[in-house]
This record gives C-alpha cells, sequence and structure tokens, in this order.
C-alpha cells in the first residue's frame, strides 16, 4: 500500500473510535452551545460596551477554536490508554511504517478536530453571513490548529510514565490553554492585567492565534485588535510544525521503549 | 431502630471510604477551580458592570462563591456514573443482598455520597472562604452545612437518575447535557437580575436549585454583597434546598425500593 495512505486508514480508525465516547460528545456539544446561546447571551447585557461592543459575537469565533482544540486533544487519551494496556504492541505488529502509524494518529486528532469543529464554523457563517475565500482560509486555521493540539496532546500523553499524572498533566495543560487565552476576554484587557511575558504568551498561545484569525475572517467590527493575518498565519504554521514535529519524536521514542 | 442506624453509618462509611481513590481527580478539579478564581473571575470582573437595586455588583466576589457551586455540582453529579459503575459490576445487587432495609440503604448512600463529594470540595471551599474573608467561624459551619446538604440532594437525584435509567450510555448522555445547561441556566455566574431580559432564562433560573444553592451560599458568605440580588428571599432559599434534598432522597428510595431489580441494561 502507498505510503500515507496507511496514515490515512490509521486516523480513520481514529475517527470511528472518537464517536465511541457519547458523554462526552454530548456534554461537549451542550456545553460549547450553552456557552455561546447562554452564558454569551447573558454576558452581553453585563460586559461594558468600551470593552467589548457585543460579547456573543466576540465569542461566537472563540467557541469555534475551542470546539478543534477539545475534539483534537482527545487523541491524547487514546495514546495514553494504549500504551498503559500495551495495544501499541498491537498496532505495531501491523503491516504498517512507524511513520504512517505516527503520522496517522496525529492526523487522527486532526480529523477529529475537523469534523467535531464543521457545524460551529456553519454557525459562525449563519450568524455572521461570511462567505467565499475566506472560509477556506477558516478551514485551513481549523486543520493547523487541530494538528498543534493533537501533537500537544500525544506528546503530553507520553512524556511522564504514570497513567495518572499523564490525566493530570494533561487536564491542567487542557484548562491553563482554555483561560489563559483570549477566547473569553479581549487582549486590550489582558495586556493590563498580566506581566508583558505572560501576556505575550497568552496571545500567541495557539487557541489565542486561531481565535484571532477566526474574529478576523467573522466578526471583524467587533473588536479592535489590530492583527495582521499574514503575521498570525505564520505564527501558527510555526506553532503547527514545532509541535508536530515534538509530538511525533516522543509517541516514536515510546512505541519504540 | 439501633440496628438501622448501625447499618446507616456502616454505608456511610463505605462511601467516605472511597475518597481515596480519586486523589488525582481532586487535583484536576482544584486546578480548574484556582484558574478560575484567579485567572477567569479577575479577568471578567473587571469588564463586567451590572448593578443590583442597591449600587454595583462586586463580581468577582460574587463569581467566587459560584465557581466553588460549580465544582461541588459536578462531583456531586458525578456519583450517577458511580452507581451505573456498581450496576454494571454487580455491587448494588450485593448491597441488596445485606441483611439492610432498602430505605436504609438508599439513605445511607444518598449522605455517604454527600459527604464524599463535599469532602472533595474542601480544598475549594477552603480558598474561597480566604479570597472572600468570611466574617467568623458559624458563617464558615453554615456554609459547609448547606453545601452538605445541597451535594447529598444532588447525589440522590444522581441516584435516581441512574436507578431509573440502568444504562450508562444513556445516562452519559443525559449528565453531560444537564451538567452544562443547569449550571449557565443558574445563578452560578451571572446574578437574577442580569437574566431579566431574556424571560426565559429568567424563570428557568428562578425554579432551578442550584440558584437557590448559590445564592443561599452568597448570603452567608458576603452577605453585603448579596443583598438584593438573590432569587429569593435567604429562608425561602434555605426551604427549597431542604425541599429538594428531601425529595430527591426520597425520589432515591422509591427507585430503589421499586425499579432495583431487572438487572442492569445497555
Amino acid at each position: 500500500m502507498m505510503v500515507g495512505a496507511q496514515a490515512l486508514m490509521v486516523a480513520y480508525r481514529d475517527l470511528q473510535r472518537f464517536w465511541k465516547y457519547k458523554w462526552w460528545l454530548a456534554g461537549l456539544i451542550t456545553m460549547n452551545l450553552a456557552d455561546l446561546f447562554i452564558f454569551a447571551m447573558v454576558f452581553k447585557g453585563m460586559v461594558r460596551r468600551d470593552v467589548v461592543p457585543d460579547y456573543f459575537y466576540f465569542l461566537a469565533p472563540g467557541i469555534a477554536s475551542i470546539a478543534a482544540f477539545a475534539a483534537a486533544f482527545t487523541i491524547g487519551r487514546e495514546v495514553m490508554m494504549e500504551l498503559r494496556r500495551g495495544f501499541h504492541h498491537y498496532l505495531l505488529s501491523l503491516p504498517i511504517s512507524r511513520v504512517d502509524l505516527v503520522l496517522g494518529r496525529i492526523l487522527g486528532g486532526v480529523v477529529r478536530g475537523v469534523v467535531y469543529q464543521m457545524p460551529f464554523l456553519a454557525l459562525l457563517v449563519v450568524l455572521t453571513g461570511v462567505v467565499g475565500p475566506a472560509l477556506a482560509l477558516a478551514l485551513i486555521v481549523t486543520v493547523m490548529v487541530s494538528a498543534s493540539m493533537s501533537s500537544l496532546s500525544i506528546a503530553l500523553s507520553t512524556a511522564v510514565k504514570s497513567l495518572e499524572m499523564q490525566a493530570t498533566i494533561r487536564s491542567i495543560t487542557y484548562f491553563a490553554i482554555f483561560f489563559l487565552s483570549n477566547v473569553f476576554y479581549p487582549e486590550n484587557v489582558l495586556k493590563t492585567r498580566f506581566p508583558e511575558p505572560l501576556y505575550t504568551l497568552i496571545v500567541n498561545n495557539p487557541i489565542s492565534i486561531a481565535t484571532s484569525i477566526y474574529r478576523a475572517i467573522f466578526t471583524p467590527g467587533i473588536l479592535h485588535d489590530a492583527h495582521q493575518v499574514e503575521v498570525l498565519l505564520a505564527k501558527l504554521t510555526l506553532w503547527t510544525i514545532t509541535l508536530v514535529v515534538v509530538g511525533a519524536i516522543l509517541y516514536d521514542r515510546n512505541l519504540k521503549s | 431502630m439501633r440496628e438501622d442506624l448501625r447499618a446507616l453509618a456502616l454505608i456511610i462509611l463505605w462511601d467516605v471510604r472511597k475518597l481515596g481513590r480519586y486523589k488525582f481527580f481532586l487535583a484536576m478539579r482544584l486546578a480548574w477551580f484556582l484558574l478560575q478564581v484567579l485567572v477567569f473571575g479577575l479577568i471578567v470582573a473587571h469588564m463586567v458592570s451590572i448593578r443590583g437595586p442597591y449600587g454595583p455588583i462586586d463580581y468577582y466576589k460574587f463569581y467566587v462563591v459560584g465557581a466553588y457551586m460549580a465544582v461541588l455540582f459536578s462531583m456531586s453529579i458525578m456519583r450517577g456514573h458511580e452507581i451505573v459503575e456498581e450496576l454494571e459490576d454487580g455491587l448494588i445487587d450485593y448491597q441488596l443482598s445485606l441483611p439492610v432495609k432498602r430505605r436504609v440503604l438508599a439513605i445511607g448512600r444518598a449522605l455517604g455520597g454527600g459527604i464524599a463529594s463535599f469532602t472533595y470540595s474542601l480544598p475549594m471551599l477552603l480558598v474561597a472562604v480566604i479570597v472572600l474573608g468570611v466574617p467568623s467561624i458559624p458563617h464558615v459551619i453554615l456554609l459547609a452545612i448547606i453545601a452538605f446538604l445541597f451535594a447529598s440532594g444532588l447525589v440522590g437525584v444522581a441516584m435516581s437518575v441512574a436507578l431509573w435509567l440502568r444504562s450508562g450510555d444513556k445516562l452519559d448522555i443525559l449528565m453531560g447535557v444537564s451538567d452544562s445547561l443547569l449550571v449557565r441556566l443558574s445563578t452560578i455566574f451571572y446574578p437574577i437580575v442580569a437574566l431579566t431580559p431574556i424571560a426565559i432564562y429568567y424563570y428557568l433560573a428562578k425554579v432551578n436549585p442550584v440558584s437557590h444553592a448559590v445564592d443561599t451560599l452568597r448570603v452567608i458568605a458576603v452577605p453585603e454583597h448579596a443583598s438584593g440580588i438573590t432569587v429569593s428571599d435567604p429562608l425561602v432559599m434555605a426551604s427549597y434546598i431542604a425541599g429538594f434534598t428531601l425529595a430527591s432522597i426520597l425520589a432515591a428510595i422509591t427507585l430503589l425500593e421499586r425499579r432495583i431489580e431487572g438487572g442492569y441494561g445497555r
């Protein structure tokens, strides 16, 4: 079989397994929708207009980022459980090259992120009426943010031996990226609340970058955070390449040991 | 009667003894809570401006109590999953074969689960007490009593739903959905006055027991910041929580007595 096609098969298997988590998916979909249609709608009346003119439209692109992030991040849990149960020995015995297996797992996370996020991107299109070539850019961003989060999750799941410690590290990283991003708060507020180095880190994490690009595409008139989309894309590409390489190396190292 | 009390104590102890299993789960919840209180709450309080009938609301103090309630809620609801796992493993059948009245078993499981959930939430309660500067020890004790009562009620609900559905998959979906909706359609994150522009959300939050519990905690923890912004009068809210807890435990008793036979079904 062609190199690459095998990686796609591995990714397809990961997508099939994704639908197994009914509770998690039901909870996540409800949480994402409730965050938008309840939390953001109510907060719209509470947030000062001079800080965010319309919190509903401000949060909507962030919810799309979080959706891709959360779905892509699930792949790390699978990898963690497989390593614990020794299931990776079975995977290694298959007639698939090591490169295809490693890339297939990362791709599995990407596919989960893209598939799960699609309805939220469609919702953004309905809410904002944005159509055309900008949607292709949004899709590219989705692929990149999913790839970086999938790789990060795999890297964390192979970084330490203890299962409990892995789960704790993954959860804390998830919460940290979730809350320490620009999804819920505008960057000018973040700038006043954090020291410069931490602020720089927060606005340059992959979720913040993706959110900024989605905002530039779907809700450009809501805030005045000035960003050049080309620069943001370059930063996200750099993150994606770095995290994919690190994730692949760490997963490969763990498969060998 | 004495035998019943002894059995009740043993069942409660059995639930409480499982505490040690969830060290890492507790660490994750604590991390989530600290990020909510020290990052999200502080930043959002800077962005928000909301007035109650007696002036501006201190959103940060309002939010810290809400974040604690969110943790207590999800820890208590998690008990439903444990019950289903126990059904799957045949542990409930084993417990039913014990020389213990079903009524005692149901009360014991609800109270034991309530104590366990409340105990898990203690580190978060301590952080909240320090951050809020709760005025006195009696106030802290009252906070603990209300939190424990409400946690027991929630465990009763989780048990009832688990015993009613008797299916891990159905329970997973229902709990996932209700966890998100009950928390957001309550006064955990926003005062009831903020919900008035959206009538459906306002009335749902008004009848949601979570709103009554979190606002009662606010009245006790930060009375000067809670006046005029709660869903109801403090005495009415306390009665609502007591009624909710009693009703949910009675529901669990009824279901345990009538519906438990027939095994587990996916």
